[in-house]
């Protein structure tokens, strides 16, 4: 939309590959021809097409034109749930009385859009969430089809099962044992057999084939509370010693404990994520000995699991952690025989400063000297401070006489 | 006819409820004057881009103005090489 000329020419966006962030991460239909898939190097889809030119992505302005996009849908309904950030369910069946029939009303949001912002939406336009995610996705470029109850058998039977809802390549594999290979195969099977086999996910796999889905659409403004709070990191350079892994892990823990701090929110267990040169990954969980909401807690869990995971045999080329079973009912700290009883009340005090620091002056100006000597490795800044120098108020509560 | 953008400078009036009127559009050190706005609508050009689009007239000329998220951009059909916006660099948010 905002440069059409890159539509007549093969064109795909992709990450820096000075950075190693060189994969593709979206391409347009000539790049498809030359079966330039999603996820691949840049240099692969290079070597497939030479002359494939590829942008940069700009996040800023897709999550502004993304948001935008929302802002049409919600003034004709306030049940509008984003499902990841260019895709939403909106519910009409509330706006029919102001605003006409809903299926006319889909296709004239659908044209409102393209006329405002010069993008396509494809629309599924179904009886509940499941089929119109999958209508949406069955034409795309201003695709539009209805699946009314009378017709979903016809329409989406026939489809192969890995365009379900949920259902993923291994999950297929899983299903093709059992000699379902489509949406239809699914619903005529026996729910019983499904359930055996995947659990609690093979009778809603099975309901979401027959239609059964109820899940309403959230209300405007409606979040879910995290499950989990993680950050991960495709580093500059190799890391080939455990000093250096510990200098990202401190960048990293330092920024899942500011996240877990800001929404009030204490974790109980942690797993991180090691990938190698070779791009093969390995993790591995455990439990803190109280829920923690410190940096300190998480680097030092972090590196004693990397102890038992990586003997620096291979160089690790992206790292992570993620911390889970948050809280966020009052939990205090236990008290430790043999050290200080604010022990932990001062480091968070101290984590707190920092991060405030931080966030007024930038993330340069409070940095650890140890992530200093190896200045590029630990560069970066995953809560994006790093150019938020914020205006600080110089009057803070009533002025004293 | 194949159109082109060009990101300028523009003199513009913000009214009190935060609607703008563009006065003048600045060019190669020269201020041209806006005569008349003819409409203003929320839309896309076809050289890329949307925003809010003024269709101003300027002395004899018809030209449409484009308030993109925070930056105006003139729609032209002469190509002039040069003037065109350079390729962003990679961003840089989160590194």
């Amino acid at each position: 939309m905002l440069h059409p000329e890159y539509r007549n020419i093969p064109m795909a966006v992709g990450g820096s590959e000075e950075k190693r962030h060189g994969i593709i991460l979206a391409k347009n239909d000539l790049a498809k021809t030359f079966h330039i898939k999603t996820g691949e190097s840049l240099r692969d889809a290079k070597r497939k097409c030479p002359d494939l030119y590829v942008v940069h992505p700009d996040y800023d302005a897709y999550t502004y034109y993304t948001e935008k996009i929302k802002d049409i849908y919600r003034k004709y309904t306030d049940r509008v749930e984003s499902f990841g950030l260019d895709e939403a369910w909106i519910d009409l069946s509330g706006s029919q009385k102001l605003f006409g029939d809903g299926i006319e009303l889909a296709k004239a949001i659908q044209d409102e859009v393209f006329e405002t912002f010069g993008i396509t939406v494809s629309m599924g336009v179904s009886f509940n969430k499941v089929f119109s995610k999958l209508g949406s996705d069955l034409f795309k470029h201003k695709g539009f089809i209805v699946i009314e109850p009378e017709t979903y058998q016809d329409l989406l039977w026939p489809l192969p099962i890995e365009d379900l809802l949920m259902v993923g390549s291994r999950t297929k594999v899983h299903l093709n044992e059992m000699k379902i290979f489509t949406i239809g195969d699914l619903a005529r099977c026996d729910c019983i057999a499904l359930q055996k086999r995947f659990g609690v996910m093979g009778g809603l796999l099975w309901r979401y084939a027959n239609g059964y889905d109820q899940s309403e659409v959230h209300l405007v403004g409606y979040t879910r509370a995290p499950k989990s709070i993680g950050n991960s990191k495709t580093v500059v350079k190799d890391i080939h010693s455990m000093a250096q892994l510990k200098e990202v892990f401190r960048v990293l823990s330092e920024s899942i404990a500011a996240r877990l701090r800001n929404q009030n929110l204490k974790a109980r267990s942690i797993s991180i994520w090691l990938r190698t040169t070779e791009l093969k990954g390995k993790g591995r969980q455990c439990k803190f000995e109280q829920y923690t909401d410190l940096a300190r807690d998480i680097l030092d869990a972090a590196l004693s699991l990397a102890a038992k995971l990586w003997d620096g045999d291979l160089p690790l080329r992206s790292v992570g952690i993620q911390v889970s079973e948050l809280s966020q009912t009052e939990c205090y700290d236990q008290l430790d025989l043999f050290s200080a009883p604010n022990n932990r009340s001062r480091q968070r005090k101290m984590e707190k400063v920092v991060y405030e620091i931080r966030e007024r002056y930038g993330y340069d100006a409070c940095r650890m000297a140890s992530g200093q000597v190896d200045g590029a490795l630990a560069d970066f800044d995953p809560l994006g401070l790093l150019h938020q120098v914020h205006p600080v108020g110089v009057l803070e509560g009533p002025i004293g006489r | 006819m194949r159109l082109f953008k060009y990101y300028v400078d523009v003199v513009t009036l913000i009214f009190r409820d935060g609607s703008l009127k563009p006065m003048f559009v600045c060019w190669d050190h020269r201020h041209y004057k806006i005569d008349k706005v003819i409409t203003v609508r929320e839309t896309y050009s076809k050289a890329g881009g949307c925003g809010i689009c003024y269709t101003c007239r300027m002395g004899n000329q018809q030209r449409n103005l484009f308030w993109e998220r925070n930056r105006w951009f003139l729609e032209s059909e002469v190509y002039l090489p040069g003037m065109e916006e350079k390729p962003q660099p990679p961003s840089l948010k989160g590194q």
